[in-house]
């Protein structure tokens, strides 16, 4: 079935522009600046971390960037387009803000990334299951594929979510602290997936509290205080100054190795 | 015994004001509880509530331009349904007040409205207590045709958007990603409860209304983990309770309306009792020494 015309069609994709760009993005909200004039470009299958103190941002520049929060000023470009006629961006929301005692199963959550493929007024095809079950395989939990989703650990639900988002066939990847509160087994897992979404081409941008990790499973360190502090290489962007600009009060430094730096905001909590 | 069972099923019947209840109550039982489902899952019972009083304005002009005819009241309660869930809906996206607190401001004062109305009335006393608490025996043959077109009307769009819906429901933020029009589908939903709320005036009226779209839901979230079975069990209990309330109210001779709700109650209670894996009884016996390893392997 065609769509009718009123509803938003997914744009072409422009091959020559950037993956992501953020031209000058401001977000206000009441009352307050969520982000300032942040501008970057993210390249087709790079892996990048956003880090920064609670109320940095973070949240908002992926929301923006996946397009349900809009822009006050400048814009965000998707593969050369507004990402409002985009249905290839996915995003994988904190796990502390879903109804994990929703009555879905995992193979339920997985094909919902299916829904605008498949159309309105139709259910899922033959086609559809299939794809389901591959990506619940890609990640693993081919035998939870029926359990209900509040009985999946929290490593499985990210990863269900990771399914959801390869199944919608998505090219872009946003991930709101998806390490937190999980064990060393449940990320290597993660990154496993990762790893296997950077050979599809898959950009994937990860917001995360962790400097570690952020330093050295990623290609790239967005420093991220309501304005982008710093962006590059760990090494370019986990200098002293830096830190210090975006963490401000809350940085105390051990030594001069940045591994070793302690962010006084260790907890995981939400940010608007 | 059998045949007297058979003689107490049956003897009712040869009433035919017993059967169009029976229907009246089957079909809205039915639609309340499949729109019930979303109302529990999204956390909408207040909402659901404020509907049914809000829509109580519209009955009363319904009733002062039409002289209480029939089928203007019911169109009437449709407009005004839709109406105010359309209202309602744009106070939860605008207000600068606290939603809830919104939408208590708006419900009442409607409410006020139709009771003010209604109170110019001669017949007041008996036409606000079958307003308030439902008349599902005097439900006449033209009543039935309009309940059965708006319920149909109601299951046919839940079909329709069946996935767009769950996953609006679930998680807004996919739907948003997914580019669908999460605006209107939020608006489709909340006409739709409207529409729920409108068919079962009659049945159970306006107090205990948030019990068809509630309970019925909220028990048969016991019973299952799957949304589609969730809204097939609910619907199936809402009939049957529709039902046996119908019958009980015709033996023990009480209120229509509140045998229904409270079968509707009785069947959450057992539930709540007896459910598997999350059941109080349940839970206990799994509590008990010995047998802590026996479920499943569920771990929550």
């Amino acid at each position: 079935m065609k769509l009718p015309s009123f509803l938003p069609r997914p744009v072409q994709h422009d091959r020559a522009a950037p993956t992501v760009e953020a031209i000058d993005l401001t977000v206000r909200y009441p009352g307050h600046v969520a982000l300032d004039h942040v501008s970057f470009r993210l390249q087709q299958g790079e892996r990048w971390a956003v880090v920064g103190p609670n109320g940095a941002g973070k949240s908002t520049l992926l929301k923006a960037i996946v397009g349900v929060i809009p822009a006050s000023e400048g814009e965000v470009r998707v593969a050369g387009h507004r990402p409002g006629g985009h249905i290839c961006v996915a995003y994988v929301p904190q796990r502390s803000l879903v109804d994990w005692s929703f009555p879905v199963t995992a193979a339920d959550v997985v094909m919902m990334g299916r829904a605008a493929k498949i159309g309105w007024l139709r259910g899922p095809g033959q086609r559809d299951h299939a794809l389901v079950e591959h990506c619940l395989r890609l990640v693993g939990l081919e035998h939870l594929a029926d359990r209900q989703i509040g009985e999946l650990s929290g490593g499985q639900q990210q990863r269900m979510f990771l399914a959801r988002a390869v199944a919608q066939e998505a090219e872009v990847v946003l991930m709101d602290e998806p390490m937190s509160g999980l064990d060393m087994p449940s990320r290597e897992a993660i990154f496993g997936i990762l790893d296997a979404l950077r050979s599809q081409k898959v950009t994937v941008v990860v917001a995360t509290h962790d400097l570690d990790e952020a330093e050295k499973r990623f290609d790239g360190v967005m420093l991220l205080n309501r304005r982008l502090v710093g962006m590059g290489s760990s090494t370019e962007v986990f200098t002293e100054e830096l830190l210090r600009q975006a963490y401000g009060g809350q940085l105390r430094l051990l030594s001069d190795h940045t591994a070793s730096m302690v962010i006084n905001n260790a907890c995981d909590g939400g940010e608007q | 015994m059998i045949a007297r069972l058979v003689e107490m099923i049956l003897g009712p019947l040869q009433y035919p004001f017993m059967v169009r209840g029976l229907i009246a109550a089957t079909l809205v039982g039915a639609t309340c509880a499949v729109m019930g489902s979303y109302v529990v899952l999204r956390g909408l019972a207040f909402l659901g509530d404020a509907l049914a009083h809000a829509i109580l304005p519209g009955v009363a002009l319904g009733y002062l331009v039409s002289g209480g005819d029939r089928a203007a009241v019911f169109v009437w309660a449709l407009a005004t349904a839709i109406l105010t869930s359309i209202g309602i809906g744009a106070i939860s996206e605008r207000s600068k007040l606290r939603e809830d607190t919104a939408v208590g401001i708006l419900f009442a004062g409607m409410f006020a409205l139709g009771i003010a109305l209604m109170s110019t009335m001669r017949n007041y006393a008996v036409d606000i207590t079958h307003l308030l608490f439902g008349d599902v025996l005097g439900v006449s043959a033209a009543d039935l045709w309009f309940t059965a077109a708006v319920s149909a009307v109601v299951i046919i769009l839940v079909l329709a958007t069946y996935k767009e819906l769950l996953i609006l429901t679930f998680d807004p933020l996919l739907a948003a990603t997914l580019r669908l029009p999460t605006r209107a589908l939020h608006y489709l939903l909340l006409v739709l409860i409207a529409l729920a709320v409108v068919v079962s005036l009659r049945t159970v009226g306006i107090a205990l209304m948030v019990a068809m779209l509630v309970t019925p839901a909220a028990t048969a979230s016991l019973l299952t983990r799957r949304f589609g079975r969730m809204m097939a069990i609910s619907a199936l209990l809402g009939a049957l309770s529709g039902v046996i309330g119908l019958y009980a109210s015709f033996y023990v001779r009480v209120a229509s309306g509140a045998a229904v709700v409270l079968t509707c109650t009785a069947f959450f209670v057992l539930a709540l009792l007896i459910a598997p894996e999350r059941g109080l009884l349940w839970r206990h016996r799994r509590a008990m020494p010995g047998e802590a390893n026996q479920g499943q392997g569920t771990t929550l």
